[in-house]
């Protein structure tokens, strides 16, 4: 019976409350309120950040510590996943500092822990960059969709040679890149059809623009000639 | 030296590398990577990514709902994403090769 106490004891302080049909599925329907404490110590550390942005780092991270509580076991609690992530505060940070966004306003420890690990990523790209002298800064920069060079277009398909391939060999011999300026084709239009992702319920992406503090990284001469027609790409969803 | 620290700069590359072999939703991202031996990396910092190169132009994403607990939201790199992938991936391999021979030699 220790067992059934253990289960008892923490369920109890996660109780999800009035299921609609009562039916066993404990482990799926017990998590949210776990998930929902580690959440509510992520939020704060976002707030200064546009809404949508919020809404979209959220749905992941959410469905991050759903998969983490499954795989603690089900019956994970705050603390495991804080015992696997780190505080929640840590986690906002470590999130912030890879995305790139820009630091909150007001400097507390938890920001300027996010400052430091920023700049050692900046340094870290800064030499790899550097080393294969490509244009610089370009991690951070907006990129616009460019059409040409998607002559292996059929994307679904594609994906599905890759991935039965299984490799980064496969990839990798895939997208020799060509001798030419790899940024070649920047024509005045947009692409068609390869715009901003069009996905089914995900909000668009916010404009980078303000959330970004991107180091204006030059834009490479545009070659008049695309090597190739530019193929209907087209990122559908599912 | 602590490999996290070499991590950070190469983090970007090893995303849209497990990406380029299949959709993937943020924790299997985070599984790909340890898959391959990156096992510093943090699980944050994957998530992070993956909103950086999303907001570039990188990435498209696409949600799979799911009955037993919330969405999916899976990423999948787009044509500029796999150019990137290209172009991260030739510097990368300069660089290895400048390090090899640096650190080789010694």
């Amino acid at each position: 019976m220790t067992g059934d106490e253990t289960t008892q004891g923490r369920a109890g302080a996660r109780e999800p409350g009035g299921g609609d049909d009562g039916s066993p599925t404990a482990v799926h329907l017990a998590t949210p309120a776990v998930e929902e404490e580690y959440l509510a110590g992520v939020r704060p550390a976002l707030s200064d950040l546009p809404a949508p942005e919020v809404a979209e780092i959220l749905d992941d991270v959410r469905a991050h510590l759903t998969d983490l509580t499954a795989e603690l076991g089900g019956d994970a609690g705050v603390a495991a996943l804080t015992a696997r992530l780190g505080p929640p505060s840590a986690y906002a940070a470590e999130l912030r500092a890879a995305a790139g966004y820009p630091l909150a306003p007001e400097p507390t420890r938890r920001e300027r822990y996010g400052t430091a690990r920023l700049a050692a990523a900046g340094l870290v790209v800064d030499v790899v960059d550097s080393a294969g002298g490509r244009r610089r800064g370009a991690g951070h920069r907006p990129v616009r969709p460019v059409p040409g060079r998607a002559r292996a277009a059929p994307d679904r398909a594609g994906r599905a040679r890759r991935a039965e391939r299984g490799g980064a060999a496969g990839g990798a011999e895939r997208c020799r890149p060509p001798p030419g300026p790899l940024v070649v084709a920047l024509p005045s239009t947009t692409a068609p059809g390869a715009p901003s992702p069009a996905p089914t319920d995900v909000a668009p992406p916010p404009a980078p623009g303000p959330l970004f503090t991107s180091p204006a990284a030059p834009t490479p001469p545009v070659e008049p000639t695309p090597p190739v027609p530019p193929a209907p790409v087209n990122p559908t969803t599912r | 030296m602590d490999p996290s620290q070499l991590l950070k700069g190469v983090l970007d590359l090893a995303v849209l590398a497990v990406l380029a072999r299949g959709d993937g939703y943020g924790y299997e991202v985070v599984r790909g990577l340890r898959a391959a031996g990156l096992h510093e990396v943090g699980d944050a910092s994957v998530y992070g990514t993956l909103r950086r190169l999303y907001n570039a132009g990188l990435l498209t994403s696409y949600v799979v709902p799911s009955e037993e607990g919330p969405h999916r939201k899976y990423y999948s790199l787009n044509a500029p994403g796999r150019e990137r992938l290209c172009e991260t991936a030739k510097t990368w391999r300069a660089f290895a090769e400048t390090m090899e021979r640096l650190v080789g030699a010694t």
